[in-house]
């Protein structure tokens, strides 16, 4: 394709149906291509096919969680600094220090309304 | 106890200035025992022109707890026009300290006093009774004002307007008074002196005519939200060091009719921060607490250098937005610090940068303040019938992060039943999955319990909406010059916080009906051999997974007739639409968007809601509403409304391919009827079973969808004995717990949809509520 402009590419992750749906209509809205996974292995897959700008996931996930998903992807060159915002309704002290050091950049305690969201996601991709 | 002979002299002055001295006689009641000996009393009526033959004479006997100085400042805006307080002397023991007290009197500033007073007031308990009273009269008296307000923003400044709004405060002033003799508070003298201060304006514009600006009436209704934030405070905690500082401002720019600075005439809840600085604070919120750690550390592991660049990225990016150089300009500095990794720099750049960032969102929340703000719609007021007894100590917020989790917790527990059925079917595991059967019981009744917790704890009595019906009632019967008794059922019946809440409209709407187009006149009703009082009935009551709610009249009655007439006029129903409907059917079509009996809608009921925003907001949250009417014996609104929000039991059914749930509470009955013994009645499909015609529904039909049930099998019918329906699903499955979410945007166009589920395994499962 000779588009100068390509399209951001966003990933979210989550095991809520609902969620995935939910955020990436959100991000489609903000002009995203989205793809989804259901937890962090299936993420961590799709990741490794292609560059994503950023990646929307949840904490709490059967087979791989959130943490450790960020974690492991934070290893890879490409993935260093990626904006990865954890969307989360977990709000303790240790939650937040846990999401940050396994490499997200924000960490967002739900529910948080549309607007704000969208003005979040533009500024930081 | 002393005794006081306080002497009315009034005049012209007074009643020039609309003031009605009984009203003061009223209020001395409230301190103690009154004995009134009327010498001369020719009060003229509002319309008439004041002459110097209206007077007030009156000597007043008062036996109160209350000083002299009480008095006075009761009477404050009538003293001069000709009011004497003399103590009587035969009296009780205190004597001396009353003796103190009185030369204190003598001199002229009140206020000044009031150090002295406090001081000398032992600090009494304030008994429970009165303190009771006292909460329910103020938030009576603040709804009141409220309603007032908002009347002269919608209908213009008229004396008795104004005069209901001095009555108000000046009730507000005098009653809080009386709790304040029992003991300093600061929450109280706040709240008197909010009330002095405005009661004063408003006395001044009534006796200069004054007309009052947009900006003013902003500004008393904030005056009038900041009281009832303040009787809030007080109930809640009543020693609560509340910050009174803005009071006097507030006063001030009502008294200028200004807008106040910035700070509070904005719409100023935390919502409406614009959404980049809502946006930000929510990120510096995670970020600052990490800072702070961090600021300590001796030494700093990878994840947490790759932490702080992250962030400081992020920071700049909205610091830049937000044009907030200062902390822009530390963020470079520590982008710096971190290049050339020196340890010791990064620490003091963080704190600082903690710093700075936190007072930065303080400076927010205080430009953003909560104060509620001015709103002239309903629903702003309304909300005061409403939320005022808050149970819960916890923000709302809190209860419903656990509900989110809960319901995950929830799903994994139906995920888990489904489990051990794979394991022990398809892995051929019996043995694993007996045990894990055992634990999976075990973990049931817990989330089960911990379910039923939380939903107790979003459940509310009735009582917090009933209590503030009688005034309202009282209020209107007054106005419409009827003879209302009141009567209420059942208020202790509980429900879902935020259901509560939100009936309030659609209840107060359906009060104020009955008594205007329901209730007849007193000369009415003895006409055609009724009782000259009406009555107006709320019952409520639990009902399955329901708690209705009855509000009745024995009014008029609604005319099917008339009914039909306008549903025709309208163009609502066709001729003979309306021929095959049943009187009932008829008559329930007054929740027809547009629909209004009345021609002329009166001044009470038409201001409000229409019938059809009743329907709109009770189904909103799943309800619905019904009504059943006979002419000249009254009228009866139904409100079927969910016990609670949160979770809901759902009826698994399969229809074609599809998994369909169906809120269990809707449900009575489920048989097995053969295919024969559904008949056509008109277009409708109907069945009889126990003695009732029960309309059937094809859920396929309604999907468009084929069904899975074969020509001669027997068709399962799900029955709602209540509402007369029956859907008809090809299998049903089971019940389960589940928390509803709402209808993906992609598919929300499909009506019948109120919502999905996901099950234990993944799959979704549709929520139709048609019944």
């Amino acid at each position: 394709m000779s588009s100068s402009k390509r399209k951001k590419q966003a990933l979210v992750v989550d095991d809520s149906l609902t969620i995935r749906i939910y955020h990436s209509s959100l991000l489609r809205s903000f002009g995203f291509d989205v793809d989804m996974a259901e937890n962090g292995m299936e993420a961590l897959e799709k990741c490794l096919k292609k560059q994503y700008d950023l990646i929307l996931s949840d904490i709490n996930m059967p087979v791989m969680d959130g943490y450790e998903f960020v974690k492991k992807l934070r290893s890879y060159e490409n993935y260093k600094l990626t904006p990865i915002v954890f969307v989360t309704t977990l709000n303790s002290e240790t939650d937040r220090k846990k999401g940050f050091l396994a490499g997200a950049t924000l960490y967002i305690v739900k529910p948080i309304d549309q607007e704000v969201m969208k003005n979040i996601i533009e500024s930081i991709s | 106890m002393a005794k006081f002979l306080i002497k009315f002299r009034l005049g012209k002055s007074v009643f020039e200035r609309a003031i009605d001295p009984r009203f003061y006689i009223d209020d001395l009641k409230e301190f103690g025992k009154v004995k009134v000996n009327i010498i001369e009393e020719n009060i003229p009526d509002p319309e008439e022109e004041v002459t110097d033959d209206h007077k007030f004479w009156a000597d007043v006997e008062l036996e109160t707890d209350h000083s002299k100085k009480d008095i006075k400042e009761l009477l404050e805006f009538i003293i001069e026009d000709g009011v004497e307080i003399e103590e009587l002397q035969e009296n009780s023991p205190k004597k001396s300290k009353r003796g103190r007290k009185s030369k204190k009197e003598e001199k002229k500033e009140l206020y000044e006093e009031e150090t002295t007073k406090e001081q000398e007031s032992s600090k009494k308990e304030i008994p429970a009774s009165l303190l009771n009273n006292y909460q329910k009269e103020a938030e009576e008296i603040i709804l009141h004002l409220s309603e007032v307000v908002n009347e002269i923003i919608e209908e213009g400044i008229d004396s008795n307007l104004i005069n209901e709004l001095f009555r108000g405060f000046h009730t507000l002033k005098g009653n809080t008074g009386i709790l304040l003799s029992y003991g300093p508070n600061k929450i109280l003298e706040a709240i008197k002196n909010l009330a002095h201060s405005t009661e004063g304006f408003l006395q001044k514009v009534r006796d200069e005519n004054q007309e009052l600006s947009e900006e003013q009436l902003d500004i008393l209704q904030e005056i009038i939200d900041r009281l009832d934030d303040l009787l809030l405070t007080f109930k809640e905690n009543p020693d609560e060091d509340v910050d009174d500082s803005d009071i006097e401002e507030l006063v001030n720019s009502l008294i200028k009719g200004e807008a106040k600075s910035t700070s509070t005439t904005k719409s100023n809840k935390l919502e409406n921060v614009p959404p980049e600085i809502e946006g930000f604070i929510k990120i510096i919120d995670q970020y600052i607490p990490m800072y702070n750690e961090l600021k300590n550390k001796d030494s700093f592991s990878d994840e947490e250098i790759d932490f702080i660049q992250r962030s400081a990225i992020a920071i700049l990016s909205y610091s830049e937005k937000l044009k907030l150089d200062s902390i822009s300009s530390k963020i470079k500095e520590l982008n710096t610090a971190l290049l050339n990794m020196e340890n010791e720099k990064i620490k003091i750049y963080l704190g600082d940068i903690a710093n700075s960032l936190n007072s930065y969102k303080n400076q927010i929340i205080e430009t953003y303040s909560p104060k509620k703000s001015k709103s002239s719609d309903k629903k702003h007021d309304l909300s005061r019938y409403i939320s005022k007894s808050n149970y819960l100590k916890i923000e709302e917020s809190v209860v419903k992060n656990i509900m989110d989790i809960l319901g995950e917790v929830s799903v994994f527990k139906e995920w888990l039943n489904f489990f051990i059925i794979k394991l022990q079917k398809e892995y051929q595991n019996i043995e694993a999955g007996k045990e894990l059967k055992d634990k999976y019981q075990r973990f049931k009744s817990l989330v089960d319990n911990l379910q039923n917790i939380i939903l107790e704890m979003r459940m509310i009595p009735l009582t917090t909406l009933f209590e503030r019906f009688p005034k309202l009632v009282r209020d209107l019967s007054k106005q419409l010059n009827k003879k209302v008794k009141f009567v209420v059922e059942g208020a202790d019946t509980k429900l879902d916080k935020v259901i509560v809440e939100k009936i309030g409209e659609p209840m107060i709407h359906l009060i104020r009906n009955a008594i205007d187009h329901g209730i007849e006149t007193p000369e009415e009703r003895i006409k055609i051999g009724k009782s000259e009082e009406g009555t107006l009935k709320i019952k409520s009551y639990q009902n399955a997974g329901n708690v209705i709610i009855e509000v009745s009249d024995d009014g008029r009655g609604i005319d099917p007739e008339k009914v039909k007439q306008k549903a025709l006029e309208k163009g609502l129903k066709t001729k003979e639409e309306l021929d095959k409907m049943a009187e009932e059917e008829i008559i329930n079509l007054i929740f027809l968007p547009g629909f209004s009996t009345k021609d002329q809608a009166t001044e009470i009921s038409g201001r409000g809601v229409g019938t059809d925003a009743v329907l709109a907001a009770v189904t909103e949250f799943g309800g619905n509403i019904y009504v059943e009417s006979q002419i000249n014996v009254g009228t009866t609104f139904r409100l079927v409304l969910p016990l609670t929000l949160a979770i809901q039991k759902i009826l698994l059914t399969k229809v074609g391919q599809l998994s369909i749930g169906i809120p269990a509470e809707n449900i009575s009955e489920i048989v097995k009827v053969s295919k024969n013994e559904i008949t056509k009645f008109n277009d409708l499909n109907v069945i009889h079973h126990r003695d009732k015609v029960i309309e059937v529904i094809y859920t396929n039909e309604i999907l468009q969808i084929k069904s899975n049930t074969n020509e001669n099998e027997d068709i399962t019918l799900l029955i709602d004995n209540y509402r007369e329906k029956a859907l008809v699903v090809d299998k049903v499955i089971s019940t389960i717990d589940s928390v509803v979410k709402p209808v993906p945007d992609a598919i929300s166009d499909i009506k019948e949809l109120s919502g999905i589920t996901i099950l234990g395994d993944g799959s979704i499962v549709y929520i139709i509520d048609v019944l």
